[in-house]
């Protein structure tokens, strides 16, 4: 069986690579030093125990379009990996989802695209958590997480916004009015029953809880909106087609189905209409761009691994293969489609970073999504505060959630909203454009090694692809970035 | 062999069309299974029998004696609905090209009427290193090593090989029996593109060929121009899968809507839609005017300069195809995908991409010396 070989790269060196963050040392020696030692972290496992699995997984998906990764679901499990994020006081690892976030996606992905791919879903549903602001959920979840990931099937969550027949409609709020949405909840009593259908939802065939966004009102969608959490098992729940992918196969894309699906009251993240002040009236608006700042961002960081995935095995190819009696990496042409690789990842890593800075911003006073300071992530009586039955009840609260939910909205402006929005697109359309191109330049330059599966080329190519469409296509993103950022300076410009 | 008139090429078009919309455009998707699943021996067979394989060959070989045009043509037609089948009829073709061009008449009777042959169509006999080496001995040789990524080698009867032939530095083109016990082949590779095209490694450690299967003792110097003739085919193909990108994502993007509209008048749909547009409805006149150059005889530098625009274009562009159909382009129901990676590895036919650039320059400058 072909594995991924890598060559000793000093190449790699931390301060070579990330020139900005070791400036910010100076400055900031303790959250630097922290991101460089959970990077090397990173860096060691995707190498020594991920990069094992990465072409045998995806060949078994070949061979049976219906089996899943189960054994790297373990293996992320057993390495911490569905915990990163959690805070320390809440059961997880507590990197947060700062910089380090960032960094060590794109050092996975620069090993494994598909890898990410199954995380991503899981990251996306503990994004929409996170960003409901609902904390009674969010220990619950984190709970369940830290409990079974060493388990047969660890515990991962998803997140269900994509419908058959809504899906650059539901990535922006403006678009909602226009959108022909199939799904809908209704109040019932002790809950809420769900009712249609969401498709392409990552990581739903190995999910154990769904996150699962729609609205009570269809024709009022962005003022009825719901976020809400389904088991496996609840009756009125099932799981669809698994679709057939071009890569990315290590996490499943799956339909889910509901067809009056009884929600609990305590699974309800969050339901606009329970804040029907006016203050909240923006709160939807505000969760889905808190959602997408963050994981579009994320989208760039992967991106950029998945360009540097590229150029590594082409740089590694290019020192053994020759051609015209010449070993490729002595020959000006291939010197030079190796540079270009180079120079689109050092963009796409640029353009990550910065919008990463600007999450830091904009969300400076929310250390849920920012990260909490090592006092607070490493906390005794903090954690010994969330587990205490009293504690939790409290902040599942609905006043709790309320008095959280002002602090975000007020501590959050116009201004720092449109910043995340615009540079978090710019990050997702540069990083992606990049690893399509630098894939497209792999399988160009080395002809048939970048065409056989055995060398781990054409699989990147094929991963790369669906980093341009989802989180919002690249088109949806260019018109992101205008309606933030040239718009908001051009009074009465018609957007969308 | 000169070129076709209107009727005739008007009787394979329509044969081509028939044939794709019948056999293969509801079935494209079982062949990309492959090695997963069966290979689709009977297509194949079908294509011969209703006159597509075996246009190139001479009347008394089997053949129709038809051109390029002819040729090109069909592949356009059968690419635009799968164009694993297309690129089997072209690598087939090649070996029979080989086979016509240098084989003595015992060797033509022989392997002229096989099933498939295979033949290395991805890089140029002197481009890589030489793992395939050929010792005379007695009346004929011996072949020892290794040959990558052969197209057809699974289910070939035979296969044009190059090697080196031992105590020289030329390398030469043989012909080899694949269901010669002595020789090995891998199990399939699985490829990025045209996975219907079964591809595997032959390796030998000793076998003995008679002295007529040396095709051609001087490949590196004959082999470019074997390649010359069969550049507007690959070129049909390149095109034939832009050509099946655009029409789904035109049928796609007219019956899907987002924010209320359907999403074909959305400009930056039409934008992607253009990227497609444009090579594979220019495309169609330029492998067709490289096609009538080859036909007519002419050495015109469109033939190298067509390969490298339409190739390169058509793997762009369907790019775009995929992404004018959002998430349900990375799914393999419309063939999307499959088109972006068939176009991806019909671009490294005759070689890499840019190996093919330095080439064009290469004769240009040695012509105007
Ligand atoms: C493998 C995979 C995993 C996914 N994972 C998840 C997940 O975990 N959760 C989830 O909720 N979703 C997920 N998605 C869905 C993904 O977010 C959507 O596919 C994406 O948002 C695009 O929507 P669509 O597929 O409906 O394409 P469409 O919206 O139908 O777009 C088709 C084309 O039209 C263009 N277009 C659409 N509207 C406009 C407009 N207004 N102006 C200009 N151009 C427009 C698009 O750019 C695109 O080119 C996933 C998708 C895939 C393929």
């Amino acid at each position: 069986m072909s594995q991924l070989n890598f060559d000793q790269d000093e190449r790699f060196d931390f301060d070579d690579n990330f020139p900005s963050l070791a400036a910010l040392a100076k400055y900031e020696p303790t959250i630097v030093e922290r991101v460089r030692k959970s990077w090397e972290d990173e860096r060691h496992f995707v190498r020594e125990h991920l990069a094992p699995l990465v072409l045998s997984e995806d060949l078994q998906h070949a061979q049976n379009p219906d089996h899943i990764s189960w054994e790297m679901l373990r293996l992320a499990g057993r390495h911490g990996r569905l915990v990163q994020y959690i805070p320390g006081f809440m059961g997880g690892k507590g990197n947060s989802l700062g910089i380090s976030m960032m960094v060590n996606l794109e050092e996975q992905a620069s090993v494994d695209c598909a890898f990410c791919g199954m995380m991503g879903g899981h990251g996306l549903g503990l994004a929409a958590v996170f960003m409901s602001l609902n904390l009674g959920v969010l220990r619950r979840v984190a709970d369940r997480i830290a409990e079974h990931q060493n388990d047969e099937k660890p515990y991962v969550i998803d997140c269900a916004i994509t419908e058959p027949t809504a899906g650059t409609d539901v990535e922006e709020v403006e678009l909602y009015p226009k959108a022909r949405l199939m799904c809908q909840a209704k109040h019932a009593s002790g809950g809420a029953v769900l009712n249609g259908r969401k498709v392409f939802i990552s990581t739903g065939h190995m999910a154990t809880d769904h996150i699962v966004i729609m609205p009570f009102d269809q024709k009022n969608a962005e003022n009825t909106m719901g976020c809400f959490l389904v088991s496996n098992g609840t009756p009125g729940f099932s799981l669809g087609r698994m679709e057939r992918k071009m890569g990315q196969r290590a996490g499943s894309a799956s339909e889910l189905i509901f067809d009056n699906c009884l929600v609990p009251e305590e699974n309800i993240l969050l339901a606009q209409e329970q804040f029907p002040e006016e203050k909240f009236k923006q709160q939807f608006k505000l969760v889905l761009h808190g959602v997408l700042g963050i994981t579009r961002t994320a989208v760039g960081a992967w991106s950029t691994g998945t360009a540097r995935g590229a150029f590594d095995r082409a740089l590694y190819l290019a020192k053994r293969i020759k051609y015209k009696g010449r070993t490729l990496i002595h020959q000006q042409w291939a010197q030079a489609f190796l540079t270009n690789m180079h120079i689109n990842v050092m963009m796409a890593r640029g353009a990550y970073l910065n919008s990463q800075f600007v999450l830091m911003r904009g969300f400076e006073r929310i250390p849920l999504v920012i990260g909490f300071p090592s006092w607070m992530n490493d906390s005794a009586i903090l954690y010994w505060l969330f587990r205490q039955n009293w504690y939790r009840k409290f902040l599942g609260s609905r006043w709790m959630h309320g008095q959280i939910m002002d602090y975000v909205r007020s501590s959050i402006s116009e201004d720092q909203d449109a910043r995340v929005q615009q540079m978090s697109s710019l990050a997702k359309v540069v990083g992606s454009d990049m690893a399509m191109e630098n894939c497209q330049l792999a399988t160009e330059f080395l002809g048939q090694a970048g065409l056989r599966h055995d060398q781990g080329v054409e699989k990147i190519f094929r991963d790369a692809k669906l980093l341009q469409i989802f989180e919002g296509t690249n088109q949806l993103n260019r018109l992101n970035i205008f309606t933030h950022y040239l718009a908001r300076h051009i009074p009465g410009v018609e957007v969308f | 062999m000169g070129t076709a008139d209107q009727a005739c090429l008007a009787a394979f078009r329509e044969t081509a069309q028939r044939f794709a919309q019948k056999e293969l455009k509801t079935r494209a998707l079982d062949f990309d299974r492959y090695p997963y699943a069966e290979f689709n021996a009977g297509v194949v067979r079908a294509a011969r029998e209703v006159g597509l394989s075996q246009v190139l060959l001479p009347e008394e070989r089997g053949g129709t004696c038809q051109g390029m045009e002819v040729f090109s043509e069909i592949l356009f037609f059968l690419a635009e609905a799968d164009a694993s089948v297309a690129a089997i009829l072209l690598i087939n073709a090649l070996g029979q090209g080989a086979i016509l061009k240098w084989g003595k008449p015992s060797l033509q009777e022989k392997y002229l009427s096989a099933d498939l042959l295979a033949f290395p169509v991805y890089d140029s006999p002197s481009d890589l290193p030489k793992g395939m080496e050929a010792e005379k001995k007695g009346n004929g040789y011996v072949l020892k090593g290794k040959v990558e990524y052969l197209a057809l080698a699974p289910v070939a009867e035979a296969a044009v090989i190059p090697a080196v032939l031992k105590g020289t530095e030329k390398i030469a083109f043989f012909l080899v029996d694949l269901n010669n016990p002595g020789i090995s082949r891998s199990a399939p590779v699985l490829s990025l593109g045209l996975r219907g095209v079964p591809a595997a490694d032959l390796e030998t450690a000793g076998l003995e060929v008679p002295a007529d299967n040396l095709l051609c003792p001087d490949a590196g110097s004959e082999y470019p121009g074997l390649a010359a003739r069969f550049r507007p085919a690959a070129a049909a193909l390149a095109v034939g899968v832009a050509a099946g990108s655009y029409e789904a994502a035109k049928a796609y993007t007219r019956e899907r809507y987002q924010a209320g509209k359907i999403i074909i008048d959305h400009e930056m749909v039409r934008l992607l839609l253009s990227n497609v547009a444009v090579i594979a409805e220019s495309g169609r006149t330029i492998f067709g005017a490289m096609a009538r150059a080859v036909d007519e005889g002419r050495e015109e530098l469109l033939g190298e300069t067509g390969l490298i625009l339409s190739t390169e274009l058509a793997s762009r562009a369907v790019s775009d195809g995929v992404q004018a159909l959002g998430g349900y382009g990375y799914i393999e129901d419309y063939g999307q995908e499959k088109r972006m990676r068939d176009a991806k590895q019909i671009e490294s036919f005759f070689g890499p991409a840019p190996v093919k650039r330095l080439e064009l320059l290469e004769g240009i400058i040695r012509r105007e010396k």
